[in-house]
């Protein structure tokens, strides 16, 4: 089948077998574009390489075709400034704040902490897979139907205010990282290209990223507490 | 000895990181973070090159002992070679 989806305003065409894709994609579903910009088909041996990366449990078809759709995209996003974020990005009165970590070490967990804080204030950009791009200069996180096991995200675009890595430990404290420290944590979130021309473009825009955004280091507990700590300190950081 | 293809070198401030695609990228995610003699190294050894070719490229390029200069490659070609990133 065929549909066209709308992810971080690109516009793609999208070749595929399975309903699974288009049920999960159906709020970035567009009909009659003006104008596409990608073209991606899934077919089986796409499935078949997924499936051999999925170590634990047995997944659909349908399911190993989205996680195959995705990848493409992130393998060519970088043509249109854009790139794959792994990460919880949540908006706070406009702002977004983008918490990366390793699995398992508490994102969803700072982003609920957020919400429980704020209520009303924060929409869920995404809590997983956003998409960061750039556009006349400002990044902005988009919303992607790829959102975590919550399934928690919204179609929308936020201007990315600061990004927090996590790290648990024994009480709270947040430092500034440096550019390198920014670029390696950084890096190790972002979804790397397997082409070399699209990875040195990931590499070139996640550093001029970091030349505009501010980014920290957060060790923390799960309390209220933590995500007081990092959203004052996002809010109020400059790059000068 | 040649590096694997894919290996993408950017100036950071003052100094030089490395990161991986391809069939480096395959067998190294992580970055690499150098001085600007390591980066040199690094950039020749994207081409079929030897420890002797790449001494002789440092003290063509740089103010430095014969010693100093080998001393260099090796930790550099070490490095490679842990990252498993050489051809």
């Amino acid at each position: 089948m065929k549909a066209y989806f709308k992810l971080a305003d690109i516009v793609v065409e999208a070749t595929f077998q399975y309903e699974y894709l288009l049920k999960q994609c159906g709020a970035y579903c567009v009909e009659n574009p003006s104008a596409v910009h990608m073209e991606i088909s899934v077919d089986l041996s796409d499935i078949e390489m997924e499936r051999s990366k999925e170590t634990e449990g047995h997944f659909s078809d349908g399911y190993l075709e989205s996680l195959a759709f995705y990848r493409k995209f992130a393998e060519k996003a970088i043509e249109f400034d854009c790139f794959l974020f792994h990460g919880s990005a949540l908006s706070v009165d406009g702002e977004c704040y983008l918490f990366g970590a390793p699995s398992g070490t508490g994102k969803s967990t700072h982003s609920a902490l957020y919400r429980k804080l704020f209520g009303d204030r924060v929409v869920m950009v995404n809590d997983d897979k956003p998409l960061i791009r750039r556009i006349n200069n400002v990044y902005y996180v988009y919303g992607t139907p790829w959102d975590g096991k919550h399934r928690l995200s919204s179609n929308i675009a936020v201007p990315l205010k600061g990004i927090c890595f996590l790290k648990q430990g024994p009480n709270n404290a947040i430092r500034p990282l440096s550019i390198f420290e920014a670029l390696g944590a950084s890096l190790g979130q972002t979804y790397r290209p397997t082409e070399s021309v699209a990875m040195s473009g990931v590499l070139n825009l996640t550093q001029q990223m970091l030349g505009t955004i501010p980014v920290f280091e957060l060790v923390c507990t799960i309390s209220m507490e933590a995500a007081e700590l990092s959203y004052r300190t996002m809010k109020g950081a400059r790059i000068e | 000895m040649k590096l694997k293809d894919g290996v993408i070198i950017s100036q950071v401030e003052n100094e030089y990181v490395a990161v991986f695609a391809g069939e480096a990228g395959k067998a190294c995610s992580g970055m690499m973070r150098m001085n600007k003699v390591s980066a040199f190294i690094l950039e020749r050894l994207q081409n079929e090159t030897n420890e002797d070719q790449l001494v002789s490229a440092l003290l063509d390029r740089y103010e430095v002992s014969e010693e100093d200069a080998r001393k260099s490659v090796r930790f550099v070609v070490d490095q490679v070679n842990k990252a498993g990133i050489m051809a």
